[in-house]
């Protein structure tokens, strides 16, 4: 039971890691479902994420762009979580980036701008509202900050990254989380859902005044077990995000969107509490209120482990 | 004979005097060795994925840049030039910054841009 139930808690924690192709910050972090919520019970996982977007769109149409070629990063996390009780866990993570950068074309030269460092910081408290054995059903809420510790104001030979392509996204934030799983009688099957809220404070640190849009993420999945150590789940997304505005509270144009995309995963678990997992994100459909760089693609691989403090010292 | 050597003399001490005064060492102005005088864009008034270049006139030795803005895509040309354009989310009233630092501290100054 308990390997189900970390493969759920698996797919949902990584799912976080997703991204949108040119903002700034960690690609969207959370809350919820980091821990199984066996009191004295430590999580830590890592993951590496690698994502592409070389297209513009138009609100849904694709567009050419002569400037920008691509867009890519590639970000690595490190997350712990830590289960005061059977129902309250709280959790931190941060992240790295190697590589966040454009290749643009100018004069019809190739010119690769970017930088790497830090990311955002998020911690996070969460709350298992009901918790049911059999079958195995958790309903869980969970609220928490991203503070802007990482790098904000990355330069290169004396020309400061946009701000887009800064690690840090130099705003802090809010986040809050409702998540839903259950398993079947047999536990061969299982479904989960998720809604996250994000909402950001506002940056004004010399000429930059800004302030993210809300960003609301949504996904729904199967999970199903293919192997005695194997799963495979498929989730859907729903991503909205709200438009951003400077200052005198203008609205930044062309910022907001919505799109659908499919997750498909797999994770192995070589023992109870050590799982591999790797993911991999396909846009299904995407709508811009302006004209915007859309994400390509995505893939993510990580390591899970947990240990149990508690039992322990029961034991010994 | 007499009277005219006298004058000669006269004068000459004069110019002596006056020639004393030039020697002396000339005060340079403080902002000579730091300073930013303008900085000069191409244009004021650009589209969106439209280039132009922008240039820092600065006074001072040893000097090294950073350039900076609020909106939109820097590239460096050269060390006093830089290549600026805006993305489809930057339109608006933006801002370059300069700062110019050397022995002496830091000097900054800004340039606004508009894109349409």
């Amino acid at each position: 039971m308990k390997l189900i139930l970390l493969f759920i808690l698996c797919a949902f924690c990584s799912q976080q890691l997703m991204a949108q192709c040119c903002s700034a910050g960690n690609p969207v972090a959370g809350s919820g479902f980091e821990s199984s919520s066996a009191k004295g019970e430590w999580q830590v996982s890592s993951a590496m994420k690698y994502s592409l977007s070389d297209q513009y769109y138009y609100h849904d149409i694709k567009i050419e762009n002569p400037y920008i070629l691509k867009s890519s990063f590639l970000y690595q996390n490190l997350w712990s979580s830590y289960s005061i009780s059977n129902r309250i866990s709280v959790s931190a993570e941060a992240g790295y980036f190697y590589d966040k950068s454009q290749k643009l074309s100018l004069n019809n030269e190739p010119f690769k701008l970017g930088a790497s460092g830090i990311g955002d910081m998020a911690v996070a408290v969460k709350v298992i509202a009901i918790k049911k054995v059999k079958p195995v059903t958790q309903l869980a809420f969970s609220a928490g900050t991203k503070i802007p510790v990482g790098a904000f104001h990355q330069s290169v030979n004396g020309i400061t990254i946009p701000v887009s392509l800064q690690p840090s996204s130099g705003a802090v934030k809010w986040t809050g989380t409702a998540s839903f799983q259950r398993l079947s009688a047999n536990q061969d099957w299982g479904f989960a859902s998720q809604a996250n809220l994000e909402l950001s404070s506002e940056i004004n640190k010399d000429f930059l005044v800004y302030r993210y849009g809300p960003f609301l993420r949504t996904n729904a999945g199967v999970m199903h077990r293919v192997l005695p150590k194997i799963n495979m789940s498929v989730f859907g997304v729903f991503d909205w995000r709200g438009k951003d505005t400077r200052e005198f509270d203008q609205v930044v144009t062309g910022t907001g969107s919505y799109s659908f995309l499919i997750q498909p995963w797999i994770q192995v678990a070589f023992r109870s509490d050590r799982i591999l997992f790797f993911n991999f994100e396909c846009p299904v459909y995407r709508y811009f209120n302006g004209e915007l760089l859309g994400n390509k693609m995505a893939a993510q691989m990580g390591f899970r482990a947990s240990f149990n403090t508690c039992k322990k010292k029961e034991h010994s | 004979m007499k009277k005219y050597l006298l004058i000669g003399c006269f004068i000459s001490l004069l110019m002596l005097g006056f020639s004393c005064k030039n020697e002396e060492p000339i005060e340079p102005d403080p902002s000579d060795n730091l300073a930013i005088d303008s900085i000069v864009p191409e244009k004021r008034t650009i589209v969106v994925w439209e280039e132009i270049d922008i240039k820092v006139y600065t006074r001072g030795t040893g000097l090294s840049y950073l350039w900076s803005t609020n909106h939109g895509t820097l590239i460096g040309q050269d060390s006093v030039t830089v290549r600026y354009w805006a993305c489809p989310t930057c339109t608006g009233l933006n801002t370059i910054e300069c700062k110019v630092s050397n022995e002496y501290g830091t000097v900054s100054d800004t340039v606004m841009i508009k894109v349409l």
